[in-house]
């Protein structure tokens, strides 16, 4: 069977995260059975630093890691809605027939990396979740929604 | 016991370059994987941009490593595989380093099991020095990390920033059973400091987080 974006939009949001690969699926599925939402886990996913633990690497940190999470969301309803920036490969996703979840989430990850400053690997179950967190509606309508909801 | 002179050829510290020089971030190790290495995750944070494996050319960790030779090679590394909730990420880089040792977890390491640590502690400073600590487990314990809760062992030893990624090796069998991540600190630390110094992490509860966790990372 192949699929469009708008196929996969149409089918179980949950879909974009359990083809994740199985260390980073796997603690979101034990998030979200802890009643976590996509949002509240992408934000986790961002943020996590084990308890109590002062870590001992001899780097400046991130800065507030949380602000990230915007600045995602933004970058992915671009990509979806057609922003100029990423109007190139967003056609070329667009037009292909036979995508899959993880091409589209390694694809839209590869782009938008170098925009927000981190590695696509690292940024690749973030932009499942928020694809996920979208739930089944198409793209168009999700893209005339109002930008503010995604904030919210 | 494991003859360890050898292991200076797959730990390096880890780095990012800049135009002035490079900075020192911690500790990575070869992984069974040609050109595949593992640290802790906070150590790379989100961004390989100029990332690299710093290192001296050494054959054993027995030589005198020279404290005033501030020259170094360095070899760029990507992101492969990043998992906060565990601390620990994979990297790559296009080099045919590996070492063949069994990756094992923190199962196997019962309490007073003896273990030897590469690292490179002061990092923070500029020191590049690979240094060996031998020590033991002092306690088994679970700790969350963003909702998820993971494996990992208390050492009795005191470590020192530029160790996280270290790898912690049995003694006795060289198996790979943690990857060291941080020290106790209540609230995480960083309340204070005293000449750079958070006097809350000077003290031998070392935390390492089991190294099973890397298996399904690459």
């Amino acid at each position: 069977m192949t699929m469009t974006i708008d196929d996969l939009f149409a089918d179980d949001p949950a879909q974009w995260v359990t083809q994740l690969p199985a260390y980073q699926s796997e603690s979101i599925a034990e998030l979200l059975n802890a009643g976590e939402t996509y949002d509240n886990i992408a934000l986790l996913w961002l943020t996590a630093t084990a308890q109590n633990t002062f870590g001992f690497s001899a780097s400046q940190p991130d800065g507030s890691r949380s602000t990230f999470l915007a600045s995602v969301k933004a970058e992915v309803r671009a990509y979806l809605c057609g922003n100029a920036k990423y109007k190139k490969e967003r056609d070329g996703l667009f037009g292909e027939k036979g995508v899959t979840r993880t091409y589209v989430v390694g694809a839209m990850a590869v782009c938008i990396a170098p925009y927000i400053g981190m590695a696509a690997p690292v940024l690749a179950p973030i932009i499942a979740l928020v694809l996920a967190s979208i739930g089944k509606i198409t793209v168009n309508a999700w893209c005339n929604i109002d930008e503010k909801a995604d904030a919210a | 016991m494991i003859d360890f002179s050898s292991f200076s050829r797959g730990i390096f510290a880890l780095g990012r370059n800049s135009p002035g020089g490079v900075q020192p971030l911690g500790t990575t190790f070869a992984l069974d994987k040609a050109g595949h290495f593992a640290t802790a995750s906070h150590v790379v944070g989100l961004d390989d941009t100029n990332l690299v494996l710093v290192f001296k050319q050494i054959q054993s960790i027995h030589d005198y490593q020279d404290t005033s030779d501030q020259s170094v090679q360095m070899l760029p590394v990507k992101i492969l595989a990043s998992d906060p909730f565990h601390d620990l990420a994979v990297l790559t880089a296009d080099t045919d380093v590996t070492m063949n040792l069994p990756i094992g977890g923190t199962d196997s390491a019962i309490v007073g099991t003896q273990v030897t640590s590469f690292g490179f502690p002061h990092a923070d400073h500029g020191r590049v020095v690979l240094t060996r600590q031998d020590t033991e487990i002092g306690a088994r314990i679970f700790i969350k990390s963003g909702g998820i809760k993971a494996k990992h062992v208390v050492l009795n030893t005191q470590a020192r920033p530029g160790q996280s990624g270290s790898p912690i090796y049995r003694k006795d069998n060289g198996q790979l059973v943690a990857v060291l991540v941080g020290s106790y600190a209540p609230g995480g630390g960083g309340g204070i400091s005293l000449a750079g110094v958070d006097p809350h992490t000077l003290h031998q509860t070392t935390h390492a987080v089991s190294a099973e966790y890397l298996r399904k990372m690459y």
